[in-house]
């Protein structure tokens, strides 16, 4: 499992995500798979894709919810690996800055889940983006005549 | 001890410029103790004329008569059977081949200890767009040069054929790899046996050479004459169109016009044959027009009917850029997206990008029902593209002006609820395939394409008010009637309508009929997931658009349960909310 202190940061080339009334959903164009995410889910990919580490994260979400933050923290851990080996996120080059807009106010009524990644593999082949032409080659293949 | 004698083997039809450029470059090999096994169908006789004047002792020609279609993969078995040498080498008559091709890849082999070579990386260049490619690192088949004892059978395919055979020859650790790109130029000219979007898959990866390069490669392989001559747009439905013209002059009684507006865009149909006419009429009447003659169509559309005419469709004497199966027809493109054709056994249709469908029907008389309320959905659909608005799989009812749209999967319920909604005082606007259209101002129109449902012995029994306005196939294969909707007393039909919410419908069981709130998510996955799945569907580019939709509506699932009556009062309430 990923450190505590880990960021991430999204695959901005590869990966599309949207979010509809705090459900995510998320296009990587690699390989054309998608994948939704929970309330509780979406919260937790929106912070980490918005700076925060993987210990900030779960501190907010046990907040949010009035939970440990030890048990919080396991989710918040499995779901980052989950994120990184579907090739959704990796690891953060550097610090970076902290996504403004996210809001951490307790949710009244709302309750927790184990934030839960579901993979779709039924549109690879609309989905998936072709692979982009490299830039010109600038040594000669061609040996021209003597 | 003299070298071992290689027997390059060289299956060819109809390219005898190419093949005599081919045949040069066997002549030019600096490795001598070689033969060009040339081996061409019967019916080809300008390559049997040249064959056979050229023929000699290093080149040995043989012919394979036509009494069965035989694959690429038995024309190579077949070359590799009566070769001489105790090597194979694969020698394809479209590709240039550097004088020391055979040298080279015999010295790598031996040097190996292996039992076959290919190169590497090779040269890609596209002689109709004049641009060349250095590939990437692959196991090239076209290259591969082989001990005959070693060499497995090739497959009995089309196409694809020597792939498995390097791919054995890999596994078995058998293969040396030579880098040595200068000794091969694969070339797309137009007329290879696959397309350009074979190639486009060709040049994944591959690095542009630059000008300078991409020049001398031309010169040194003498390619700059083995593409055809560059095309106006207009040369490649020009065929079909003089068709058209003649079946006019044929039958100048038989030809009904008149003018529809699909999506708000004027729209001018000829069709020559007053059966075809008939049904074309049927299927689009609810979008039809009295629109001056004078007017700028958007869309014209021109059908006729071979039997009542005697006029056939002709084929596009062009290669095509790309070939898609799909059901029982061909999907070709030609000229960079100019032209779209879709070729089946009883219809061809075709689009062009200035907004001309012309399509030949069989027989008029004869249309099975799915041609009959739908005429050529494809086609229509991907002139709709044009104009940005994107088919989905979805059935849509509206009142007042404003629209629920109907989402899932085949028997979800889509033409129930659209059926029954229209039987109790909502437009009807279709039941599988409908357009969405973003305007400026953010709004979803919804744009009815035809005004036929297709019905089943299920639909007929849940809404028995259709059963007199049922119309039975004629064809067994076919077990699905259809409603032409206008046709239906109490129902009615409108070409368009704001998209207020969306539903998505689903067979529950016994019990009462109910509507719960669904989430968005689960709504763009349900209506993403079929729409495309459509032929011709642009994918990604799609899929965010229905996202911009689906962002804007409040969604539903619908469970349908033993009472269908009850489903247009809960649409009703939806709309209400909707429109609140």
């Amino acid at each position: 499992m990923a450190a505590a202190d880990t960021r991430v940061q999204m695959v901005d080339s590869e990966v599309v995500a949207r979010v509809f009334d705090g459900e995510a959903i998320i296009i990587n164009m690699a390989n054309g798979k998608y994948y939704s995410m929970d309330r509780v889910g979406t919260l937790a990919w929106r912070l980490l894709t918005g700076g925060y580490s993987l210990k900030d994260t779960a501190v907010c979400l046990a907040d949010r919810y009035g939970l440990d933050e030890a048990r919080v923290a396991l989710d918040v851990g499995n779901l980052a690996d989950q994120l990184m080996n579907e090739g959704l996120v990796t690891p953060a080059d550097g610090p970076s800055e902290r996504a403004p807009e996210i809001d951490l106010a307790p949710a009244v009524g709302e309750t927790y889940a184990t934030p839960t990644l579901t993979g779709y593999s039924d549109m690879t082949d609309v989905l998936a983006l072709d692979p982009p032409m490299p830039e010109a080659l600038e040594e000669d293949p061609w040996p021209g005549p003597a | 001890m003299s070298d071992p004698l290689i027997s390059c083997l060289c299956v060819t039809r109809n390219r005898l410029r190419l093949l005599r450029r081919a045949v040069a470059c066997f002549h030019a090999q600096t490795y001598a103790e070689r033969e060009l096994i040339a081996v061409y169908e019967a019916d080809d006789v300008e390559t049997r004329e040249y064959l056979r004047a050229a023929a000699s002792d290093g080149l040995r020609v043989f012919e394979v008569p036509v009494d069965r279609k035989r694959t690429l993969g038995e024309l190579r078995n077949y070359t590799v059977e009566v070769s001489r040498g105790d090597y194979v080498c694969q020698w394809d008559d479209d590709d240039w081949y550097g004088d020391d091709r055979l040298a080279a890849q015999m010295r790598a082999l031996l040097e190996s200890g292996k039992a076959a070579c290919v190169l590497s990386r090779w040269i890609c260049l596209d002689a109709v767009t004049r641009t060349a490619f250095m590939a990437r690192r692959r196991d090239w088949e076209g290259s591969l040069l082989c001990r005959k004892s070693a060499l497995p059978s090739y497959r009995h395919l089309a196409r694809g054929e020597d792939t498995s055979v390097v791919a054995q020859l890999g596994r078995s650790r058998q293969l040396a790899r030579l880098d040595r790109p200068d000794l091969y130029v694969y070339t797309f000219h137009g007329g290879n046996t696959w397309d350009r979007a074979h190639w486009i898959r060709v040049l994944h990866r591959a690095v542009p050479l630059g000008d300078a390069e991409t020049r001398r490669v031309i010169a040194v392989s003498e390619s700059d004459q083995v593409a055809p001559v560059a095309t106006a747009p207009s040369a490649y439905l020009a065929d079909t169109r003089r068709a058209f013209d003649e079946a006019i002059a044929r039958r100048p009684d038989g030809v009904r016009q008149w003018w529809g507006r699909f999506a708000g865009r004027p729209v001018r149909l000829r069709v020559v044959g007053p059966m075809l006419a008939e049904h074309v009429n049927a299927a689009f009447e609810h979008l039809r027009v009295d629109e001056d003659d004078a007017t700028t169509p958007a869309l014209t559309v021109d059908l006729w009917d071979r039997a009542y005419t005697g006029v056939g469709c002709p084929g596009v004497p062009f290669a095509p850029d790309s070939t898609i199966h799909l059901d029982d027809g061909l999907i070709t493109r030609f000229g960079g997206d100019e032209v779209l054709r879709y070729e089946q056994p009883r219809a061809v249709t075709c689009l062009d990008r200035v907004g001309q469908i012309l399509s030949c029907r069989v027989d008029g008389d004869k249309l099975a029902l799915h041609e009959r309320s739908k005429p050529f959905p494809l086609v229509l659909a991907a002139w709709y593209q044009q104009q940005e608005i994107q088919q989905v799989h979805a059935g849509l009812v509206g009142r007042d002006g404003h629209g629920i749209l109907f989402v899932g999967n085949s028997g979800s319920g889509k033409s129930t609820c659209a059926l029954a909604c229209a039987l109790a005082d909502f437009d009807f606007l279709g039941d599988d395939y409908v357009g969405l259209e973003a305007a400026e101002d953010g709004v979803w129109w919804g744009h009815s394409y035809y005004a036929a449902a297709r019905v089943d012995a299920g639909h007929l029994e849940r809404l028995p008010a259709l059963r007199q306005y049922h119309v039975k196939s004629a064809f067994e294969w076919e077990p699905k009637g259809m409603v032409l909707v206008p046709r239906v007393a109490e129902a009615r039909v409108a070409a368009r309508a704001r998209v207020a919410a969306a539903v998505m419908p689903r067979f529950a069981g016994p019990g009462p009929t109910r509507m719960t709130r669904a989430s968005k998510v689960e709504m763009l996955i349900a209506l993403t997931s079929t729409t495309l799945r459509l032929p011709l569907s642009p994918g990604l580019p799609a899929w965010l658009k229905l996202g911009d939709l689906v962002e804007r509506l409040p969604c539903y699932r619908l469970e349908i349960g033993d009472d269908v009556t009850q489903i247009p009062s809960l649409v009703g309430q939806v709309l209400a909310e909707a429109t609140r």
